[in-house]
C-alpha cells in the first residue's frame, strides 16, 4: 500500500535526521554512539565503562531537546499551514494569516521592553507566556470581528486577521521605538531561534502539538469535503460552521505554542504543505501527516546547519527562507512549464 | 391529494430575510410530492436560490417550518439528511486537484463510516455516476483543469453518486452546451420515474422546464404565484405577468409538448 510506504519512509527519514543531527556539532559523536546513548536512556541499562562522559550529557541536556523541538515547531507549522489553506480554501495562507503571530510578537514584546527598563518581574512572568497570550488573545480577537454569521467564511476570517495583525505590528513599532538602541533583543526574537531550548520547551510544544495533531487527522476528510465549497460540504453532511471552528482554534493553537517557544520563523507554514501537495495531491488524509513529517525534517536540517555547519549562527527564519525559496521557485516554475504543453 | 405529512418537502408560512432587513422570501406555503420533478422558474432576484437553500437546510426560516419527510429539517442530523438530500448549488468550489474520480466519491461520505475505506457499492455508484454524466475518461484528470461545462457534470454526478431520495439543484446546467444540458435533464428525469425520486431544479430556460418537468412552481418577488402542473401553469398571461415579456405558447403537433416563442419588437420596427 502507497500511503503506508510513504510514511514509514518518512518515519526513517525523520529518525535519520534526530539521529544525525544530534550527532553534529562542535563535538562530532558518530550515529552509532548516538543510539547507543538514546537507548540507554530508555532502557536503563548502562552505557560500556570506556565510554566518553560527555557524550550523554551532550546529548540529552543540550542537543536533543532543541532537534526535538525544532522537529515539533516545524512539524506543527506545516501541518497548521496545510489547515489554514483547506480551510481558507486559499493556497496563499500560511499559519500566521489570521495575525497569531503578531500577537504572539507583541505579548513576547511586551515582557522584553519591560525587561529592557529594567523592571523586575516575577518568575513566572517568561516570554513564552506573554507570546502565547497575546496569540490566544488576537485568535479570540479575530473571531470575535469575524462573528459567525456567514460559518465563518474565508474572506471575513482573512480580512480580520489583516485589520487585528496591522493593529499589533503598530503597537510591536511602538514598543521597538520606546526599547531605542536595545531594539536588537526584540528583533531577535522576533526572527525566531532555537538557542537554549530545553527538555520544558520540548513538552510544552508536544502538550499542544500532539493533541492539535490527532483533533486535525480526526476531521481530515471533511477538510477535503469541505474543498467544494461550504454549502456542498453542508449538503454532505459536514457541520460547516462547526468543523471549521474546531480546525481555525486547534490550527491557531499549534501556531501559538510554536511561536512562543521558538519565535517566529517564516516559510515552513506556508511552503511545506504547498511543496507536499503538489508532490503528493490534495487529501489531507496524506497531506496532513506528511506535512507533520516534512516540516520536522525541514526544521530540523535548517537548524542543524545553522547550528554546526555555518562559523557562526544565523537566525532560523532566514536560513530557511534563504534555502527553501530559490528550491520552492525551482519547483514552481518547472511545474508552470509543464502545466502550459 | 397527497397530505402534509406524505409530502417530501413542505413549507408552511416561510418567511426569510437577510440581516439588512430585507425580506426576500414572503409566506411560502408549498407541498412536494414524492416521484416528481419540479421546475422552480422566476425572474432574476425572485428568491428562487433563497428558497432552494431553506430547502436544503442552508439557511433556517425567519418564520415558519420547513419539513422533509414529515419532520422539521431543523430536527435531522446533518449526516442523516445528507443520506437522504443531495443539493447541486450554484457557487460550488473546486479549488483543489482533485481528481474527478476523488471529487464524485466524495458524494459517498455520509455513507461511509469516519476512517472506512469506501466499500464496493461505493464504488459502484461512483462508476455509475461518472458513466451517467459521460465523464468517465475524465476520472484521472484534475477537477482544476476541467472546462465549465465539465465541472458542472462532475458537480452533478457527485449529487447523482450521493444516491439520495430527494435532490435540490440550482442552476445546474447553467454552463452546458445543449446535449450535455438535455442530457443531465434526462438522467434526472430517469431517476424520477425509475427511482421515486424527488427533484426540484431552479431552471432559467422555460422551455427546458416545460420539456422535463412535471410541474412547476412559479416565484416572483418573494412569493409564489402560482405551483401546478406545467400545462397548467405555462400560460401566455404568466409569462407576461412574471417575466414581462410577451411569451407565446404552442403545442408541438406530434409529441404535444409545450414550447415557448418570444415576441419581440426589433429597435428598427418600434
Amino acid at each position: 500500500m502507497r500511503p503506508v510506504l510513504l510514511f514509514t519512509f518518512l518515519s526513517v527519514l525523520l529518525a535519520a535526521a534526530v539521529i544525525l543531527a544530534t550527532g553534529m556539532g562542535f563535538l562530532q559523536i558518530s550515529p552509532s554512539e548516538v543510539l547507543q546513548v538514546i537507548v540507554s536512556k530508555i532502557t536503563g541499562k548502562a552505557l560500556p565503562e570506556t565510554f566518553n562522559t560527555v557524550f550523554p550529557v551532550v546529548i540529552m541536556d543540550i542537543r536533543l531537546p532543541r532537534i526535538l523541538t525544532s522537529a515539533l515547531v516545524g512539524g506543527g507549522l506545516a501541518v497548521s499551514g496545510a489547515v489554514f489553506q483547506a480551510i481558507l480554501l486559499n493556497p496563499l495562507a500560511d499559519p500566521y494569516t489570521l495575525g497569531i503571530s503578531s500577537g504572539a510578537a507583541f505579548g513576547a514584546s511586551l515582557v522584553l521592553i519591560l525587561t529592557i527598563f529594567g523592571i523586575s518581574l516575577p518568575p513566572w512572568v517568561s516570554v513564552p507566556l506573554f507570546a502565547f497570550s497575546g496569540a490566544i488573545g488576537t485568535l479570540i480577537a479575530v473571531f470575535i470581528l469575524a462573528s459567525p454569521h456567514d460559518n465563518y467564511s474565508s474572506n471575513t476570517l482573512i480580512l480580520s486577521g489583516v485589520i487585528v495583525a496591522s493593529i499589533l505590528s503598530a503597537g510591536i513599532g511602538f514598543i521597538k521605538y520606546l526599547a531605542n538602541e536595545k531594539v536588537g533583543i526584540i528583533i531577535f526574537w522576533l526572527m525566531g531561534s532555537f538557542v537554549g531550548k530545553s527538555w520544558t520547551d520540548m513538552t510544552l510544544a508536544l502538550s499542544i502539538t500532539l493533541p492539535g495533531l490527532f483533533v486535525i487527522l480526526y476531521f481530515s476528510r471533511d477538510l477535503n469535503i469541505m474543498a467544494l465549497g461550504a454549502r456542498t460540504a453542508a449538503s454532505l453532511g459536514i457541520e460547516t460552521g462547526k468543523t471549521r471552528k474546531i480546525l481555525l482554534v486547534w490550527a491557531s493553537l499549534i501556531t501559538a505554542i510554536c511561536v512562543s517557544v521558538s519565535g517566529i520563523i517564516g516559510f515552513v507554514g506556508l511552503i511545506v504543505p504547498h511543496f507536499l501537495r503538489l508532490l503528493l495531491g490534495p487529501d489531507n488524509r496524506i497531506l496532513i501527516p506528511a506535512c507533520f513529517f516534512g516540516g520536522a525534517i525541514l526544521l530540523i536540517s535548517a537548524d542543524t546547519i545553522s547550528r554546526a555547519i555555518l562559523p557562526s549562527e544565523l537566525p532560523i527564519g532566514v536560513l530557511t527562507s534563504l534555502i527553501g525559496g530559490p528550491f520552492f521557485c525551482y519547483i514552481f516554475r518547472k511545474r508552470q512549464w509543464r502545466g502550459q504543453r | 391529494m397527497i397530505s402534509w405529512a406524505e409530502s417530501v418537502f413542505s413549507i408552511r408560512e416561510g418567511w426569510f430575510g437577510y440581516r439588512d432587513g430585507k425580506t426576500v422570501l414572503q409566506d411560502i406555503n408549498l407541498s412536494l410530492n414524492p416521484g416528481t420533478f419540479y421546475g422552480l422558474i422566476g425572474p432574476n432576484g425572485s428568491g428562487k436560490t433563497t428558497l432552494l437553500d431553506l430547502l436544503a437546510s442552508t439557511i433556517q426560516p425567519d418564520k415558519g417550518t420547513v419539513l422533509f419527510r414529515g419532520k422539521p429539517l431543523a430536527a435531522y442530523r446533518r449526516q442523516e439528511l445528507a443520506r437522504m438530500l443531495a443539493f447541486v448549488p450554484q457557487d460550488f468550489a473546486l479549488g483543489f486537484e482533485y481528481t474527478v474520480f476523488d471529487v464524485v466519491l466524495m458524494g459517498r461520505h455520509p455513507h461511509i463510516p469516519r476512517f472506512s475505506s469506501p466499500a464496493a457499492k461505493d464504488l459502484d455508484r461512483v462508476e455509475e455516476a461518472l458513466a451517467l454524466m459521460d465523464i468517465t475518461q475524465l476520472r484521472d484528470r484534475a477537477v482544476t483543469r476541467l472546462s465549465g461545462g465539465e465541472k458542472q457534470r462532475v458537480i452533478v454526478a457527485r449529487a447523482l453518486a450521493q444516491d439520495t431520495q430527494a435532490l435540490i439543484l440550482d442552476e445546474a446546467t447553467s454552463n452546458l452546451d445543449i446535449r450535455h444540458t438535455i442530457e443531465i435533464m434526462r438522467v434526472v428525469s430517469d431517476r424520477v420515474r425509475q427511482k421515486g425520486m424527488t427533484v426540484i431544479a431552479a431552471i432559467h430556460d422555460l422551455n427546458l422546464a416545460a420539456a422535463f418537468c412535471d410541474e412547476l412552481v412559479v416565484l416572483k418577488a418573494g412569493s409564489v404565484v402560482t405551483q401546478g402542473a406545467v400545462r397548467d401553469v405555462l400560460t401566455n398571461p404568466l409569462i407576461r405577468e412574471v417575466f414581462a415579456v410577451d411569451g407565446h405558447i404552442r403545442v408541438h403537433p406530434e409529441t404535444m409538448a409545450l414550447g415557448i416563442d418570444y415576441v419581440f419588437k426589433k429597435e428598427a420596427d418600434l
